[in-house]
């Protein structure tokens, strides 16, 4: 690692059990499967192109970059230089006509997620055009996308540029949140839900502590009262729902305890509704059980049909078992207990990413917040799966400089908080400066400079990313000649032969409109792909 | 002053003549239309009708009921010698019946109905090709050549020479060439049923019979029959013209009631839709019959011309009246879009005047979603049309017009008569084919031009190109 | 008002815009959208004056209600007002106190006939008092470019077409001379004139852009509101725009009202800056000063929050709490009390009056409760309503 910081290795991880509801309590992504070394994401060679009537468009042509533990790599570059087209290409989110992920080598916790590529799809080159015809393998492609389920979400998630349009306007915050976290941490909570004690004896006490602490009025304590409620029941969404009891009540304190005794009745879980929980657990195991199996294809490179075919079986059976509760699980009263759980959880979550009236938020709509809430609420839910990589497409560009200002500040936060790697990617070079510690600068579909961020921008080497820098305006720096590139982004049907920025670059000399260069070392972990250095190459 | 070269993406062009921009649209609307193999059948499809119509209007195809042909009416069958030298005489024998004659042709005067066996005498010296056969005499007077050749070995002694041979067929082609065929007068009568024709459709040799699609009776138990296919046929140039001129005056109409509504909102907006709520609120077919019998009743005359002849034009002319509030409504609302456009405002802050802004910049807009409704609608006319004679509500110059509305009218109605009435009396023939054939002209019309509108739409839709 | 060489091409004077609110069962009006709440400033010829704001303040509304594109609720904008007229209303405005929109009561008879002189003033002068045919040749004069440029071309009609679009509409020129001048225009923003037979669609987003000055010169504009012109493209285009902008204004003496919420762009090409939140200004000064010692706690919570392309630079950061508050309800008093890091009770009651605290720097905060000697009387203001 080039910064002078250690990865998060030492960065706090909350020692505190792990049932508790929220984000606080994330651990690093514990993935046994990883490599010994702390790269989580490694993409080799990546090259994704888009086959239009005016020809074939070379979106990404051999991008190789690298992602380590812990740490946010930045991907830069202007419109049309491929950044949101490399991190849809490694969830395989590309709109399939017209696009098509065409070779490379994708390693996520030791499978390669591009298995199986060169099957799905032929080409055949259509005489006196540049169209290229793509004749596809349906069942193919539809299997690689059953793959890839098993890893977006749960181990790579995203979140998308505008965050007014990503969230469906007809369900609920908590609806939708709480979706998300039924789907990626559904064992945990079914399990806590079977696990409740609420005739425990210590639940009284607590609950009597709760009050006497609410008289004081004092958060904080108030806080730790109420968590000690949710210890006694074994259940922490509790502790957040009695938390915010309390303070609804305010200073009519006795109306605490009939309120909890109220809210308890959600705990009391009837053996019926029970038998439905625990089916609901069987099939989300089941769920997680077809992802295992994908991992496996893709890690050893081979189909496992039979693996899958008898899970989906078991899912089936276990569905059809299902209707003994009623119609998918829809009849209210056996499904309660479970939307209340998700619900608070939903709170929780929402506390975690700094949102000052949570429970509000939750049971309110998508047009009822405004960008920069929108965007903790779609961050909250990337990160609730606890993915071991975010994908992050542009977070903050569709929103204000004061709340892209708190965005930041609490993507930071979560970085130390979390631990999660993050794919940075953006076209904004001042975002890069703040909370990446890695950039890659992309021009054209390939990476041009790579590099800690201390020395791309203290000492940028590729004329690009020079050239770059240099039209930034910069408040700090009021009398700085804007000055530009001259021309404009080369046309990707028909990219410049050689290195793509030759017909731009000031110093082009003529081997550079031959062959590509490759990327050369130039100082620690930092590459260049240039024929002006003369370094080492850069070895895979 | 020019500071940088600029590249675009788009395909070079220029060389001195200026590119032009839409052919380069078209070509690739095509591309993209080819690409979509309903499309093109329904293009194909449309196509072909649209020949047929162009056919059916130019040529004369008949269209007279004929009855079925019974012992009353006979037919005549001719039967013409060619390759004898003439005087010599030669006979037919027919149902049982010979006639010698010495002429070239031999009549006979059957009555219609079961095939008859016919015999050629011999004559000495030549063979006769054919010399005996069947033939089924029902609604065409029928022709039949009996050629002879000099059998080998046979002396000609006195004969004509051989190139006088080759004259005399011609004075035989004179005569047949000068005398038109008497057209057919009946239909032959059916085996298994004798109130309905179904499809002829032969075999051997394969081929489609007198009554390809069959017959159209007008009720069960009538004498007279008409041929489907010809009505079908007949039918296609006005379906056509008929659908087309409704849908797109309506579609026009309702562009522009639309644009101005959307665009200029407020009281004007208010008013042209709550008209088009009322538009809307009655059925069509019931506010065309009251816009016709309200003019009909108004003025005994239209321009002159007596209500009997125009009544089709009332109907368009009620049609279109009717029509264009469906598309009102869809491009107000897709003028409510467009209207807040930056471009729109751009045109504002030029300056430009209300209409130059409705006319150049809205209504170009605004246009793709009514291509969807006019493919719709275009199936939905003639069947409307068809209803309309269904209650009775004539508008053609004849009851029994040749028209794919009219013939699916009468088509169902016999249909569910005879499946009402008529199973009780043991024969029980359903004529599907009267609605079957009507209704399959109706359907391929329709959905061929919902395929087209279909692939057009996908073509022509920027997003959906890449 | 402000001391400068160059004449005054617009003038805007307490210009208000409430959107209403209707709702219940007759869409009667409930309420008020405040979008613009009293803004006053002035853009003179050759320079460009910076408005800054976050979305929701009322800025973009400000750069349509100077060109009349939209009407306003009250208030006056003036095009090329004469230096007396100037003083005129300077002086006018001195006279009146408050300027509540409708009433007129409770006035002092000096207030009453300030009010009545300058109705008069307007009468002649004001652009929204003009007639449909009086504004169409200032029409020409005052153009915008948008910040989109994607919608803002109509995608079916031919570039030079769109180019040639506002000649057409002032039937300026014979048809060839239209497009003699397109050409003449496309060359000037740097676009291959070869390319006006070609739709908007064909383009990149920065020679879509190019296309949107080339329009908004076609008239020989002598003001040009830039709404957010560079937000939309990327850095190395937006710094290929912005050169072709200033150039413009060097040639032809254009005044730029260039509307952003980049920070650092405003800075290098405004010579005046003036901040706005929720439909108030809060800060008017130089560049300059502006930068280097901005006063309102607003203006210095924006400046800190612009991340800066350095990752070796600390800063102290200001962080606000919580979002912008609905330009339908706003809070009372100051507007930003609710979330100003150094709030004092008075700013929930009262309005501050935007006060000349430093030469040409104007701020209205209760921090800076006195004006610096030798100025006017405040600007007026409404009461808190």
């Amino acid at each position: 690692m080039a910064i002078s910081e250690p990865p998060s290795t030492e960065s706090p991880l909350p020692s505190e059990p792990r049932d508790r509801a929220g984000i606080e309590d994330l651990a690093a992504p514990a993935d046994s499967t990883a490599p010994p070394d702390d790269v989580v994401l490694e993409v080799q060679d990546l090259r994704t192109y888009f086959f239009t009537y005016d020809g074939v468009v070379k979106a990404l042509d051999g991008v190789t970059f690298k992602i380590r533990r812990g740490e946010t790599t930045g991907l830069v570059g202007e419109t049309g230089c491929g950044k949101s087209v490399t991190a849809f290409s490694i969830t395989r989110l590309i709109s399939d006509p017209p696009g098509r992920v065409m070779g490379g080598r994708i390693t996520f916790a030791g499978a390669n997620l591009l298995w199986d590529l060169e099957h799905e799809a032929r080409f055949v080159p259509v005489k006196g055009t540049k169209r290229v015809k793509v004749k596809r393998s349906f069942r193919r492609v539809m299997a690689a996308t059953e793959r890839l389920a098993a890893v977006r979400g749960k181990s790579i998630a995203t979140i998308f540029q505008e965050p007014t349009q990503a969230m469906n306007p007809i369900f609920s915050i908590a609806d939708q949140l709480g979706e998300a976290l039924l789907l990626h941490r559904g064992i945990e909570i079914f399990d806590a839900l079977l696990a409740v004690t609420p005739d425990d004896p210590e639940v009284p006490a607590a609950i009597e502590e709760l009050v006497t602490t609410a008289r004081d009025g004092n958060r904080e304590r108030l806080r730790a009262a109420a968590l000690r409620v949710g210890d006694a029941v074994h259940l922490p969404s509790f502790g957040i729902q009695a938390f915010y009891i309390a303070r609804a009540a305010g200073t009519d304190t006795e109306s605490i305890r009939p309120d909890i005794e109220h809210a308890m009745r959600r705990l009391r879980v009837s053996g019926f509704q029970k038998g439905f929980l625990r089916s609901q657990r069987r099939l989300i195991g089941l769920q997680d059980e077809t992802n295992k199996v994908h991992m496996d294809e893709m890690r050893e490179g081979k189909s496992m049909g039979a693996a899958l075919r008898h899970i989906r079986r078991q899912r089936r059976r276990e569905r059809t078992a299902r209707f003994y509760y009623g119609v998918r699980g829809v009849h209210a009263r056996v499904n309660r207990p479970l939307k209340e759980e998700l619900f608070w959880r939903t709170v929780g979550t929402l506390e975690g990413v700094s949102i000052a009236n949570p429970v509000q938020v939750a049971r309110g709509y998508p047009h009822e917040l405004s960008g920069g809430m929108l965007q903790r609420v779609m961050i909250a839910m990337a990160l609730s799966a606890e993915p071991a990589i975010l994908l992050a497409d542009e977070p903050t560009t569709a929103l204000d400089v004061t709340i892209q200002a708190q965005i930041l500040e609490l993507m930071r936060e979560l970085k130390h908080r979390v631990g999660t790697s993050i794919l940075l990617i953006t076209h904004d070079l001042a975002v890069i400066a703040e909370v990446a510690d890695r950039v890659c600068v992309m021009y054209a579909g390939v990476i041009v400079e790579q590099g800690p961020v201390r020395d791309i921008f203290a000492r940028p080497l590729h004329p690009y990313a020079q050239g770059l820098l240099a039209s930034i305006p910069r408040v700090d720096q009021p009398n700085k000649e804007l000055s530009s590139i001259p021309g404009s982004v080369p046309d990707l049907i028909d990219p410049p032969s050689g290195c793509r920025f030759h017909p731009r670059c000031p110093y082009a000399m003529p081997i550079c409109k031959e062959t590509r260069p490759p990327m050369t070392v130039e100082g620690p972990e930092h590459t260049v792909a240039c024929y002006l250095y003369k370094g080492p190459v850069a070895s895979e | 002053m020019a500071t940088d070269s600029s590249t675009i993406s788009a395909p070079e062009p220029v060389r001195g003549r200026r590119p032009n921009p839409r052919l380069d649209q078209y070509k690739r609307t095509w591309y993209f239309l080819r690409r979509n193999t309903l499309a093109i059948f329904g293009l194909g499809v449309i196509f072909a009708l649209v020949l047929v119509a162009i056919y059916a209007s130019t040529t004369s195809i008949p269209w007279d009921g004929m009855p079925l042909c019974n012992s009353t009416n006979n037919q005549v069958v001719t039967f013409q010698e060619l390759g004898l030298p003439s005087g010599t005489s030669w006979s037919v024998t027919m149902d049982g019946v010979t006639q010698t004659s010495t002429g070239v042709n031999i009549s006979f005067s059957e009555p219609s109905g079961p095939t008859y066996l016919y015999t050629i005498g011999n004559v000495s010296g030549y063979s006769a090709a054919p010399s005996r056969g069947s033939i089924g005499v029902g609604g065409v007077p029928l022709q039949v050549s009996i050629r002879f050749t000099v059998a080998p070995g046979t002396a000609i002694s006195g004969r004509l020479s051989p190139a006088a041979a080759l004259v005399l067929p011609c004075t035989v082609c004179t005569y047949a060439a000068g005398t038109p065929s008497p057209g057919p007068n009946c239909y032959q009568t059916p085996k298994n049923n004798p109130s309905v024709i179904a499809p002829t459709v032969s075999l051997s040799p394969p081929g489609l019979g007198p009554l390809p699609m069959g017959a159209l009776t007008l009720g069960p138990g009538t004498a007279y029959f008409y041929n489907l296919f010809n009505g079908l046929l007949r039918g296609t140039d006005y379906s056509l013209l008929l659908s087309v001129s409704i849908v797109s005056v309506g579609a026009m109409l309702g562009l522009i009631i639309g644009a101005i509504s959307g665009y200029w909102g407020g009281v004007v907006d208010e008013a042209i839709m709550r008209l088009v709520d009322i538009f809307l609120s009655i059925p069509t077919i019931l506010f065309v019959i009251i816009v016709i019998a309200v003019v009909t009743t108004t003025y005994q005359t239209v321009l002159g011309l007596s209500l009997l002849d125009t009544r089709v034009f009332l109907l368009i002319g009620g049609f279109m009246v009717v029509w264009w509030p469906f598309y009102a409504r869809i491009v107000r609302s897709q003028v409510l879009v467009v209207r807040e456009q930056k471009y729109v405002e751009a045109a504002r802050a030029s300056g430009a005047s209300r209409s130059r802004i409705v006319l150049r910049h809205i209504i170009p807009n605004s246009m793709y979603p009514i291509f969807i409704q006019m493919s719709l609608d275009v199936g939905t006319i003639p069947l409307l049309t068809g209803f309309l004679v269904f209650l009775g509500f004539n508008i053609w110059p004849t009851p029994y017009f040749p028209e794919w509305g009219t013939i699916s009218a009468i088509g169902t109605l016999n249909v569910v008569q005879a499946f009402l009435g008529a199973c009780e009396s043991g024969a029980c023939a359903i004529p599907w084919w009267q609605l079957f054939f009507p209704g399959l002209a109706l359907f391929l019309f329709a959905i061929s031009v919902n395929f087209l509108s279909d692939g057009l739409r996908d073509a022509l839709d920027p997003r959906l190109r890449r | 008002m402000d001391d400068g060489s160059a004449p005054v091409v617009v003038s805007a004077r307490n210009v208000r815009k409430y959107f209403p609110i209707r709702g219940g069962l007759f869409s009667t009006k409930v309420g008020d959208v405040r979008a613009v709440d009293g803004v006053s400033f002035d853009v003179r010829e050759g320079e460009t004056v910076g408005l800054v704001g976050e979305s929701g303040c009322g800025k973009t509304t400000v750069g349509r209600l100077l060109l009349r594109l939209i009407e306003p609720s009250s208030g006056h904008t003036f095009y090329r007002p004469s230096d007396d007229v100037e003083h005129q209303l300077d002086s006018l405005y001195a006279r009146l106190p408050l300027l509540e929109p409708e009433t007129t009561r409770g006035l002092s008879p000096d207030a009453r006939s300030a009010l009545k002189e300058l109705d008069e003033l307007a009468d002649q002068y004001s652009l929204y008092r003009k007639s449909t045919h009086d504004m169409r040749p200032i029409r020409g004069k005052l153009q915008i470019v948008f910040q989109d440029p994607f919608s803002s071309l109509s995608p079916r009609m031919l570039v030079r077409d769109i180019i040639a679009e506002p000649m057409a509409i002032h039937h300026a020129g014979t048809r060839n001379e239209r497009y003699q001048r397109v050409t003449e225009l496309m060359r000037e923003v740097g676009l291959n004139p070869e390319h006006e037979w070609r739709f908007p669609h064909e383009f990149s987003g920065g020679q879509r852009q190019r296309i949107g000055i080339a329009r908004a010169l076609a008239l020989r504009p002598e003001f040009i509101v830039l709404d957010e012109p560079t937000s939309a493209l990327d850095v190395s285009v937006q710094a290929q725009i912005l050169n072709i902008l200033k150039n413009l204004q060097k040639e032809q003496r254009l005044a730029y009202l260039f509307i952003s919420h980049h920070l650092s762009v405003v800075r290098a090409m405004s010579q005046r800056v003036v901040v706005m939140y929720l439909g108030k200004i809060v800060e008017r000064a130089p560049t300059e000063a502006l930068f280097s010692r901005p006063l309102h706690p607003y203006t210095q919570a924006l400046l800190s929050a612009i991340p800066i392309p350095d990752p070796e630079l600390k800063r102290e950061r200001i962080v606000l709490q919580g979002d912008v508050p609905s330009p339908a309800a706003p809070p009372p008093g100051c507007r930003f009390h609710t979330r100003c890091p150094a709030v004092m009770p008075v700013c929930s009651k009262v309005e501050p009056p935007l006060i000349q605290v430093r030469p040409d720097h104007f701020v209205a905060c209760h921090l800076y409760p006195t004006a610096m000697t030798g100025t006017p009387a405040p600007e007026p203001v409404a009461a808190s309503s």
